[in-house]
């Protein structure tokens, strides 16, 4: 049976990401059982569009933002993005495509490089040349200042220091400055503002939403914040056992309450949601 | 008796310099901790060796040295890529293997360079005394070498290769084969080991398969050493610190010989030097003095801490 939002399209261009009978299992500890983080998914993400990914833990969401990336191979079944088959490729061969914006603003920036240097790597690693010569410095540089200065932190005066010495909040927004200055055709973010503090998370969440919109980047972004995935988003995806089960969007989207979102939730998967979401959805 | 300490300590440092550079690519920059360092070590005196022997120019015998490292460090880094072998683990082969490879390159388990000529035979010819000629020699190719890595490491390349080495996921949804930089990071690193073996072949004038024995620990001396003294996530920094740090090691080594300390001790001071750099390292000046209950308390916390956080990998 296929879902009804397997051939979503928008004006008749395919769509940016395509998945098809998308399955990932992982074998357990005692190798004979198998947990299914990806269970026979199909889905079609069109081009720009901003979809947001939520569910309990252990949903498969970021199993899902893996398989994209390529940091994990799929089982079974097919990726394709912008009409070109991934499955099988790499993470290093994807990285002109997509960029990944990880919750550990550790896994972000490289620490023990300046932040220029890992802004080098980023316009490097888009047409993956990196040559035996040094980078454009210039423009590096002048990428850098104008990415980070929409984050307001101050980070576009100290592009010579070691992003070791940044604290989580500036590293994410250095992280998400690297993402806009490599101007990828699909943007992931996991979780990208769950560890910094209230202030920071929403500066990073609003100026990713900027620039997401600005340089209309299909974007698809796991989140806790049903509010937020609500009010700044096209789309919301709901998980569940590696399943898409709740998919909503334009009026379906705008009709719903945050109460009775939560409440058809229960209804579908016989459990709550978690904690954080239903206290980020009564703030 | 300070200065010649010091010169002896140079002289023979400096020849060692070429692997002090080659444990700092694979270490700090790679962080694989490759052993075959010490088989290329071997391996680049061997080559050399027998090259010389064979009549080719002693700056041809360097280089056929170091290719002979290269593959050694080839062959190590396809271990890991290709078979997933611990890096400890197939440095740890692959240099036992080394020992008989070069004694099959050369025939023999030692021959003599003192009818050939050697890079310091040509130095000396143009007037210098051994021990100048020795050092201008070593600090020269040490210095060719240690620029190289550091334009190298400058690099668009260089750059990707040191993301390599910091964090693996990142670098590749950076865009960078993680891989290739491994192979080609460690055949670079095994090919600078080879030369300083071919320096010491060519220094000493005969080649004996037993010279590499125990050089990784010269080399992990350097580092401590030098990143003991200074600390710096700058490249050029880093490069000249485990020059200066293999100096000083000869130094240290020199300074122990004139005080009396037999010639048969000096592993057991290399590896006591190496200790007391780490323990310096680790826990600050907190290893020799005592602060009192509450310092003793502080200490007890941390390692308890470091108790918590310990992880086991497994080797096979």
């Amino acid at each position: 049976m296929s879902p009804p939002f397997s051939e979503r399209r928008i004006g008749g261009a395919p769509p940016a990401i395509r998945l098809r009978h998308a399955t990932k299992r992982f074998a357990g500890l005692g190798k004979k059982e198998v947990f299914t983080a990806l269970d026979d998914l199909t889905l079609d993400i069109a081009r720009g569009s901003y979809v947001a990914l939520i569910g309990s833990n252990g949903a498969g969401k970021s199993t899902l933002l893996s398989i994209l990336m390529g940091t994990l191979l799929l089982d079974e079944g097919l990726l394709s993005i912008d009409d070109e088959d991934m499955s099988e490729k790499p993470s290093w061969q994807r990285a002109s495509k997509i960029a990944l914006v990880r919750q550990n603003p550790e896994h972000n920036v490289l620490s023990s490089l300046s932040i220029e240097e890992n802004f080098a790597l980023a316009v490097m690693g888009k047409e993956r040349a990196f040559r035996l010569r040094r980078y454009d410095r210039n423009g590096v540089r002048l990428a850098a200042r104008s990415a980070l200065q929409r984050f307001g932190m101050g980070l576009e005066d100290r592009l010579g220091e070691s992003t070791g010495t940044l604290s989580g909040g500036q590293r994410q927004a250095v992280a998400m400055a690297m993402a806009a200055v490599r101007n990828p055709r699909v943007l992931l973010l996991d979780e990208h503002v769950s560890a910094l503090d209230p202030k920071r998370a929403k500066i990073v969440a609003d100026v990713t939403g900027e620039i997401v919109r600005a340089q209309g980047i299909t974007t698809v972004m796991v989140t806790h914040d049903l509010g937020h995935a609500l009010s700044h988003t096209d789309r919301v995806l709901m998980m569940h056992r590696g399943k898409v089960v709740m998919d909503l969007s334009g009026e379906k989207k705008a009709a719903l309450d945050l109460a009775e979102l939560a409440g058809q939730f229960e209804r579908l998967v016989g459990e709550a949601l978690p904690d954080r979401t239903l206290l980020a959805a009564a703030s | 008796m300070l200065i010649d300490v010091l010169v002896i300590g140079a002289q023979i440092g400096l020849l060692y310099g070429p692997l002090a550079l080659g444990i700092y690519l694979a270490i700090n920059v790679l962080s694989l901790p490759d052993l075959t360092l010490e088989g290329s070590f071997g391996l680049g005196g061997a080559a050399a060796a027998s090259s010389l022997l064979m009549g080719v120019d002693p700056v041809t015998s360097l280089l056929l040295g170091m290719c002979a490292g290269a593959l050694a460090g080839l062959v190590t880094a396809l271990l890991h890529v290709i078979l997933q072998m611990n890096v400890l683990l197939a440095g740890i082969l692959m240099t036992t293997a080394a020992w008989s490879v070069s004694i099959a390159v050369m025939g023999t388990g030692n021959v003599s360079l003192v009818r050939v000529a050697t890079l310091f035979t040509w130095a000396e010819a143009l007037g210098l005394h051994n021990q100048p000629a020795s050092i201008l020699v070593a600090g020269a190719v040490t210095l060719i070498f240690a620029t190289f890595l550091v334009w190298l490491l400058h690099t668009g390349y260089g750059l990707a290769t040191r993301a390599s080495g910091l964090n693996i996921q990142t670098a590749r949804s950076l865009g960078i084969r993680t891989e290739m930089h491994q192979v080609l990071g460690l055949m670079l690193a095994n090919s600078l080991a080879a030369a300083s073996g071919a320096l010491v072949a060519q220094s000493q004038g005969f080649m004996d398969v037993s010279i590499q024995g125990g050089v990784i620990v010269v080399g992990l001396a350097a580092l401590t050493i030098g990143t003991s003294v200074i600390r710096s996530d700058k490249v050029a920094v880093g490069i000249a610190s485990v020059i200066m740090g293999v100096i000083i090691y000869r130094c240290i080594v020199a300074l122990s010989l004139r005080l009396g300390i037999p010639p048969n001790s000096v592993r057991l001071i290399t590896a006591l030097l190496v200790f007391a750099f780490i323990a310096a390292r680790i826990h600050g000046k907190g290893t020799l003095t005592i602060s009192g209950f509450e310092g003793w308390r502080a200490r007890r916390r941390k390692h308890v801490q470091f108790l918590e956080n310990d992880r086991v990998t497994t080797l096979l």
